[in-house]
């Protein structure tokens, strides 16, 4: 999943960087909106409760957070949980125009850590440098 | 008598492999009471040890040690063992060369079956190969770096300040691990190493291991049983390690079955007791002399807060950064996460206020405390093949796994020491101030403990009054 949606996002002009390692986890995809805002998304097909505990790790370093799981049938327990943890919801579906459904906004950190931050930037940056991405950030 | 008949509040540290010895001299020599040496070190380079104990003799005593035996460790799959060398014929598996070691000085019936069979119950049927076997353990013990030590010439030295030799604290009879389904032919057996460790122990204080799955002690009939078992034994004192045993993790029924059984052993049968797997719980535990639970606590340097008896793979290693005021190793952004909630990083003064004053976080958090801390996190990128695909994953530097051990051990000390002045309700309430923090960031299940603690404590206290 997480390829197509590279793919996908580059086609529309956005540049991302995949498995970027961040403190003790990878992040599945870091996308650089600009220079101030840094959003991070954890792909799952199953198990989204794990997928919201990791991606509120990333918050130390990112803005915005998002688990994106295969398009589905929202269960309120589903939207209860991502509507309590501040992490947004993404539904992708590679047959539609336009693939991604926020089906949950995320809220903006406030756990950013000054060193985290820098620790984000910099292995994204090695990613990019190893030709992972094409995103001159 | 040792140490371990005589003193409470004891803080044991095991020395498991060579690389731990930094953590065990200098400025930590101080910290602890004695050290836990795994006997297959002993095995396998006695002469190190004893230049290592004697190196830090001091006032006419040589640091206090005590040696596991490690005899449950040819009960298990032998694989647990082994490892694999490469020899002209290709890769052999054979047993490590330090359980080799030790168990040929063990004798039979290991010697023969180490990393090819597992021992059974049955193979100690016979009373004199059990006694001899018995015999070999309890020397293998009182000799193996006594010997060593003898041969270097600081024993002259020694000598002169009093020291004749280095034999350990007390003597471990040999042990085997009991699941619900072997007790009944390992107790016998096990009982019967206690009395015959008793016969060949030269003097010296004899303890039991008593090393048991966790769901031995949920039953009352069960526990009570290998209470009386153990508290009938001739043994001083019963050092107890229940397998997987994580006081934090552990249910309220688990955490209060654990310290009623050891309650029965130090108390209706005044046996000393130490758990050889435990934090801060257990130190609540020794915190309560009139109620008569722990006398001591052993734990290891890493992540040795609980342990396996079966051994398990090592995992990927991660920063962990050990919160004082949780009593816990957190993973780091949690850590980060906490100090944050607690304004830990508001400045230096109050970081070291609030969040940790050890003698590393001193050197460490000097100037803006959230830049500083990064040094507890920092990691290096990591290479490696899952399946068909190549990870990057971001290890702990070297750096900053010796800074995180530094800071838990110097933090350990701490804790035993405050319990020497703080009774453990005052401990608690301490405990239950953090609760709501620490729910609010981990979660109410990984924080239960927080509130366990203490009602195990208050229960064990309003039970004996």
């Amino acid at each position: 999943m997480v390829s197509l949606v590279l793919d996908r996002l580059r086609d529309d002009g956005i540049d991302a960087v995949p498995d970027v390692p961040f403190m003790s986890r990878c992040i599945d995809l870091v996308i650089f909106l600009d220079q101030d805002c840094i959003n991070v998304v954890e792909f799952k097909l199953i198990d989204w409760r794990r997928g919201i505990v990791q991606a509120r790790d990333h918050l130390l370093g990112a803005d915005h957070a998002y688990v994106c799981l295969p398009v589905r049938k929202p269960s309120s327990s589903l939207l209860v949980a991502f509507e309590d943890s501040g992490v947004g919801l993404l539904f992708f579906d590679p047959n539609r125009e336009e693939p991604f459904q926020e089906v949950v906004s995320p809220r903006r950190s406030d756990t950013i850590w000054p060193p985290a931050r820098n620790w984000l930037i910099q292995a994204a940056r090695a990613g990019v440098e190893k030709g992972e991405s094409a995103w001159g950030y | 008598m040792g140490l371990l008949d005589a003193k409470s509040g004891l803080h044991l540290v095991r020395y498991g492999i060579s690389a731990d010895q930094r953590y065990l001299t200098g400025e930590f020599l101080g910290t602890y009471d004695a050290a836990a040496i795994n006997g297959n070190m002993v095995a396998h380079i006695p002469a190190a040890l004893a230049q290592f104990l004697g190196d830090r003799a001091t006032q006419a005593q040589v640091k206090p040690f005590i040696i596991d035996p490690l005899t449950h460790a040819f009960q298990h799959d032998p694989s647990k063992i082994c490892t694999t060398v490469e020899t002209e014929e290709g890769a052999e598996t054979q047993p490590k060369a330090s359980i080799r070691k030790m168990s040929d000085a063990f004798g039979e019936p290991v010697a023969s079956r180490a990393g090819t069979e597992a021992v059974l119950p049955s193979d100690f049927n016979d009373p004199g190969l059990r006694d001899a076997f018995c015999q070999r353990v309890v020397s293998f013990q009182l000799d193996t770096i006594n010997n060593q030590a003898q041969e270097k010439k600081f024993m002259k030295y020694l000598r002169h300040i009093g020291i004749d030799g280095m034999v350990p604290d007390v003597v471990i009879a040999p042990y085997f691990w009991m699941t619900p389904a072997t007790v009944g032919e390992w107790q016998p057996i096990n009982r019967a190493f206690i009395e015959s460790a008793a016969k060949h122990a030269r003097g010296a204080s004899v303890w039991a291991q008593l090393v048991i799955t966790q769901d031995l002690l949920l039953s009352k009939e069960r526990r009570d049983a290998l209470a009386k078992e153990y508290g009938s034994s001739t043994c001083q004192g019963v050092l107890i390690w229940v397998d997987q045993f994580s006081e934090h993790d552990a249910s309220y029924e688990h955490l209060s079955a654990f310290a009623q059984f050891a309650q029965a052993l130090s108390k209706t049968y005044t046996k000393r007791v130490i758990n050889l797997y435990g934090g801060y719980f257990s130190i609540l535990l020794c915190q309560l002399p009139e109620v008569g639970v722990l006398q001591g606590v052993c734990h290891g340097l890493e992540y040795g807060e609980d342990r396996s008896v079966v051994p398990v793979g090592g995992g990927l290693p991660m920063s962990k950064f050990y919160l004082p005021a949780y009593h816990r190793r957190l993973r780091f952004g949690d850590a980060v996460r906490a100090i944050q909630k607690l304004g830990g990083f508001d400045s230096v003064d109050r970081y070291h206020e609030i969040i940790c004053d050890c003698v590393t976080c001193r050197e460490v958090i000097t100037g803006n405390p959230s830049e500083d801390f990064a040094a507890y996190g920092n990691t290096t990128p990591i290479q490696f093949k899952r399946g068909d695909q190549v990870v990057t994953l971001n290890y702990p530097t070297k750096e900053t796994k010796d800074l995180c051990l530094r800071h838990y051990l110097h933090n350990k000390r701490k804790e035993f020491e405050a319990s020497k002045v703080a009774t453990a309700i005052d401990a608690s309430q301490e405990l239950e101030k953090h609760y709501e923090g620490a729910a609010r960031l981990l979660g109410a299940g990984e924080a239960a403990y927080l509130k366990d603690w203490p009602r195990v404590v208050r229960g064990l206290t309003a039970r004996s009054s």
